[in-house]
């Protein structure tokens, strides 16, 4: 028996803390976070998708792997309304790869993929990205194991980056990552 | 919680999805008390000029049900072919992350290609396939 994959998103450096959020900021000369300005691109922000941090026992892989954006969550969700994902402003890559036994060391390797647009709005969420290597660092897997024995963890590094264009004008805006996934029990 | 409802609930699952197999010796398989994974193997097949990874039975199947949020489809099983199905999920990067059941899959493949599909869609709440 296996149970649902659990993903987390968290920090690329130990001890690879949860994150809520993934901010989408330019930084000037002196280190000041700065928004982004129009007709340019924001700073490149890694995080990892892990599936089974917690090590919790007999946890599915999660194959199929699709990244997506979208409005936001909840009553936004799979919708394309605001620019960011109706446009594809943000930007995704594949970085690296991992798994263990357990969470230290990570055993990372790193892989650069293609830059690739998601979001889009013929229909909404159409624009998607696969990662070329799974976790088990399997060329065209696109899976996320919880290890090879569904006890431990593993994970995909991602680079992600928004990339505003020229008359955007001057807006804020929450666009919500989704990632879709196949698995069984 | 009986035993069954609490063995899809630690899944991850519910009452309102689950599978039904009808085997070749007559048997009948049901998710409720069966798990997939311990009768399929994981392959990479042929997915409409794609590719896609797939958890194929390795009993044989003459008939597969799906049912889910109310949905039900039901494919008879050709000759040569294999029978797969998994269930989709999302979880959202934004705030927390939370995961959900879209919905489930079940697809046929003859000779390492998928030769059909169909999506039980919880979302929209339709059908939605694919057909060579």
């Amino acid at each position: 028996m296996a149970n649902a994959p659990i993903l987390t998103v968290r920090s690329t450096t130990s001890p690879f803390s949860a994150l809520f959020s993934i901010p989408l900021v330019q930084t000037s000369p002196s280190g000041n976070t700065l928004p982004v300005n129009q007709g340019e691109t924001s700073n490149a922000t890694l995080f990892r998708l892990y599936n089974n941090f917690g090590l919790s026992s007999t946890i599915a892989s999660a194959f199929n792997i699709q990244i997506t954006a979208f409005d936001g969550a909840g009553s936004s969700s799979h919708t394309c309304i605001g620019s960011p994902a109706s446009q594809c402003w943000l930007m995704i890559q594949q970085y690296g790869f991992g798994e263990n036994s357990t969470t230290s060391p990570d055993r990372f390797s790193y892989y650069l993929d293609l830059l690739t647009p998601i979001g889009g709005s013929g229909p909404c969420g159409s624009s998607v990205y696969i990662p070329s290597i799974g976790s088990d660092g399997i060329f065209g897997s696109d899976q996320i194991r919880a290890y090879s024995s569904g006890n431990g963890t593993g994970f995909i590094e991602f680079s992600l980056e928004a990339q505003i264009p020229s008359g955007a004008g001057y807006n804020s805006y929450n666009p919500a990552i989704s990632v879709i996934y196949e698995w069984i029990g | 919680m009986d035993r069954i409802m609490s063995k899809l609930f630690d899944q991850g699952l519910h009452d309102r999805t689950f599978f039904t197999i009808h085997l070749k010796d007559g048997t009948v398989r049901c998710e409720k008390e069966h798990n997939w994974s311990d009768f399929s193997e994981m392959r990479i097949v042929e997915y409409f000029g794609s590719k896609k990874t797939v958890a194929v039975s390795t009993l044989p199947i003459l008939k597969i049900e799906m049912y889910h949020e109310g949905m039900h489809e039901e494919i008879d099983v050709p000759e040569n072919c294999e029978v797969y199905q998994a269930i989709r999920s999302e979880t959202f990067i934004v705030q927390e992350s939370k995961s959900q059941i879209l919905g489930r899959i079940i697809g046929i493949i003859k000779d390492g290609q998928v030769i059909e599909e169909r999506y039980l869609d919880g979302t929209d709440g339709i059908v939605k396939g694919m057909k060579l």
